[in-house]
């Protein structure tokens, strides 16, 4: 099983491989997009300059440095849909990143998309992106059919969900999963909201006035006792949960490890449902944030495969985080299944 | 007069000269009315009775006759983004047998569903293979996929959750900002649905049909019309996003087993929702409504946004349904027929926001 890592520049590559990176995936920003869509229409699902290459020298040293270690390149075309005129413009600029920049693979949302690119690129691998929300094994077959390479999985997904979609798409795709950084509250796949301008919707719910109000009819007041009060414990929960998944606020433990979403605890098992690799969010995190992500993954990885019992590799999950407090919550985990 | 789905006479519809079918929306309710059952209401004035009065009477002049018998000829059946609301094999049956009794045709409703959510819609299917006028409203495409090969001959339509555009109720309406590019402006409102690589699939998989928002963003042309497929457009809410993990069905969850993805509830969604009022960017002080109902987030579109679209709807040679949407407290209200009067579609709090 393979870590799949952001990089965001060339610079970034030698990092990464000595610390146990398989592959990469980055976004890039073509100058002919940004000049058409400025920063209104984002080509990927990051804004136009975090986390993404702009100069078609980088993502060429980028995939040349790479290569050097063995290691492929996949970039990222995950915009929720592209129209007919969008599709237009990124097929030659895809078709210049496989052919002269050496780019491995890209990653798609849109299923027309696919199926696309599919037809005019017959030799490129196209990986199907989290937010094509595969959910059910019918989906695993569809994107079979299609003839896409690899399917990655979105973050909702149990751990049984995972294992029995490895288990359907074993022989005709890859497989991909979460195991940290990522934290949309909502399903990313159907969430028709932007944080262009506004911000994560999820972000700000919690902040905004709100009630919760009874559907009983006429005679329905407001929840009143008991009920009440679970209303108003759920509310500050969910502020919680969000506060979690966001990174707990984006903030680092005293040790200088990242705080939020995390699959740590769950290697054990992800180890042993047949995936291809696994995912570490964050094209637009920095550097450092990167590193201590790829670190602390590899190390628990690396303890299960000397042969770590589960528990004993969620445990020393759980140490390496050294926040309790939060792992006790509950909320930053993708696997609570599996959560200590 | 305006032949509907049944001959049955309805208004007449200024200009088009064909039908506008009306479905209603019931994805809380998880059995036909009481009433119905007993056979003191046909489903057709049950459904006719769920509409919100508000909505009623924005559709009322066009489609809606209140007088001559024009009514609701479809009923949708599931809710479009919980996989719990999945009807039971008995539910579905009853449905049908409650459909069929009224004229009324029938849609079962799917969401995206999961591996197990996957496997009770395939049986949900079998049990109303053979109802007439029955169409599945697919949710994702792994569904499509599978209930196409199981079902060569089923109706299978798109869901609007499908319908990749953006529609968060805060920016949608600078959407077609004149201070915003030209191209940017126009990809804003239009899909990649014209484009041939998903027309190709559109054809492999037979889909006729096809869900829409009632977007707040003025739909390019093509959209509307450029497809050989036809359109059904929702009200009065749009969708703005889901997620897997429920807020409603937290409440009664300790607090480490709240908000997991697909975890158990007690279908809190069909007592409360939860009202935001969230700040549009700008600083304007200006506030859009957000509605949480279930694990879905949606916003009532105002009036002004409702009758354009049906403006569209009326001259339209694609859009030929429209799908209300009934919220739970009316839905409770129509279990109780024969009493018209109780209906109260909305807290009075909503009621206020949406088209008063």
């Amino acid at each position: 099983m393979k870590l799949t890592v952001p990089v965001s520049h060339p610079d970034e590559v030698e990092m990464l491989a000595g610390n146990g990176a398989g592959e990469f995936f980055c976004g890039f920003v073509p100058g002919e997009w940004l000049e058409r869509y400025g920063g209104a229409f984002w080509l990927n699902r990051r804004g136009p300059v975090a986390g993404n290459l702009s100069r078609w020298d980088d993502v060429s040293l980028l995939a040349e440095r790479s290569h050097a270690f063995g290691i492929p390149v996949h970039v990222t075309f995950n915009a929720p849909y592209y129209t007919p005129e969008q599709q237009e413009l990124l097929l030659p600029v895809i078709d210049r990143l496989a052919r002269e920049s050496g780019v491995d693979a890209v990653i798609v949302s849109d299923v027309g998309f696919l199926v696309t690119l599919r037809r005019v690129f017959p030799d490129l691998s196209v990986h199907a992106s989290s937010v094509m929300a595969a959910l059910n094994p019918g989906m695993v077959d569809f994107l079979g059919t299609l003839g896409a390479r690899r399917v990655i999985f979105p973050r909702s997904l149990g751990l049984g969900d995972i294992a029995a979609l490895c288990d359907a798409a074993a022989g005709r795709l890859e497989t991909e999963a979460f195991v940290l950084n990522e934290g949309c509250v909502f399903e990313e796949g159907y969430c028709m909201t932007t944080h262009r301008s506004a911000g994560a919707l999820c972000v700000q719910l919690p902040g905004v006035p709100h009630r919760v109000l009874p559907l009983g009819g006429e005679d329905a007041g407001s929840p009143a006792g008991e009920e009440g009060g679970r209303a108003r414990e759920l509310m500050g929960a969910f502020k919680d949960w969000v506060w979690f998944q966001n990174g707990c606020g984006n903030s680092m433990s005293s040790g200088g490890i990242p705080n939020g979403p995390c699959g740590l605890c769950a290697l054990f098992d992800l180890a042993r449902t047949g995936l291809t690799s696994l995912k570490i969010s964050g094209r637009g995190a920095s550097s450092y944030r990167k590193l201590v992500s790829l670190q602390m993954v590899r190390a628990i990885l690396d303890l299960v495969k000397r042969g770590a019992s589960r528990e004993d590799a969620a445990d020393k999950a759980v140490a390496l985080r050294n926040t309790p407090k939060f792992c006790e919550a509950r909320y930053m985990c993708y696997y609570r299944e599996a959560a200590t | 007069m305006l032949p509907t789905r049944h001959q049955r006479e309805a208004p007449p519809r200024g200009g088009a000269g064909r039908g506008v079918e009306v479905g209603i929306a019931v994805p809380f309710l998880a059995a036909p009315p009481p009433a119905v059952v007993r056979g003191e209401a046909s489903l057709d004035e049950a459904l006719r009775g769920a509409v919100p009065r508000d909505v009623h009477d924005l559709l009322a002049e066009t489609f809606l006759g209140p007088r001559d018998g024009a009514g609701p000829s479809r009923v949708y059946v599931g809710s479009e983004t919980c996989e719990r609301l999945l009807p039971t094999r008995k539910a579905v049956r009853s449905w049908a047998a409650a459909a069929s009794g009224s004229r009324v045709a029938l849609s079962l409703v799917l969401p995206p569903l999961s591996r197990d959510g996957l496997a009770k819609a395939e049986e949900a299917v079998r049990a109303l293979e053979g109802a007439e006028g029955l169409e599945v409203v697919a949710g994702d495409w792994g569904t499509v996929h599978r209930l196409r090969s199981l079902h060569p001959g089923l109706a299978i339509v798109l869901g609007r959750l499908t319908h990749k555009m953006l529609r968060d109720p805060r920016l949608a309406e600078y959407f077609d900002s004149p201070q915003a590019p030209a191209p940017a402006r126009s990809a804003l409102c239009r899909s990649g649905e014209l484009a041939p690589g998903f027309r190709a699939l559109m054809e492999r998989y037979g889909i006729a049909r096809r869900e829409v928002d009632p977007f707040l963003q003025p739909l390019a042309v093509d959209e509307w019309e450029g497809r050989s497929e036809k359109l059904s457009v929702h009200f009065p809410y749009l969708f703005v996003t889901m997620g897997r993990a429920c807020l409603l069905g937290a409440m009664h969850r300790k607090p480490a087993g709240k908000f997991v993805p697909g975890a158990p509830c007690r279908t809190e969604c069909r007592k409360y929702a939860v009202e935001f009022r969230v700040p549009v960017p700008g600083g304007s002080g200006a506030e859009k409504d957000l509605l949480n109902l279930g694990n879905a987030y949606y916003h009532p579109v105002p009036p002004s946004v409702a009758v354009g679209i049906l403006g569209r709807v009326t001259s339209s040679r694609q859009v030929d349904r429209i799908v209300v949407t009934v919220p739970p407290a009316a839905t409770d209200a129509a279990a109780s027929l024969p009493a018209p009067a109780r209906i109260r579609p909305w807290p009075p709090a909503v009621e206020e926001r949406v088209g008063r």
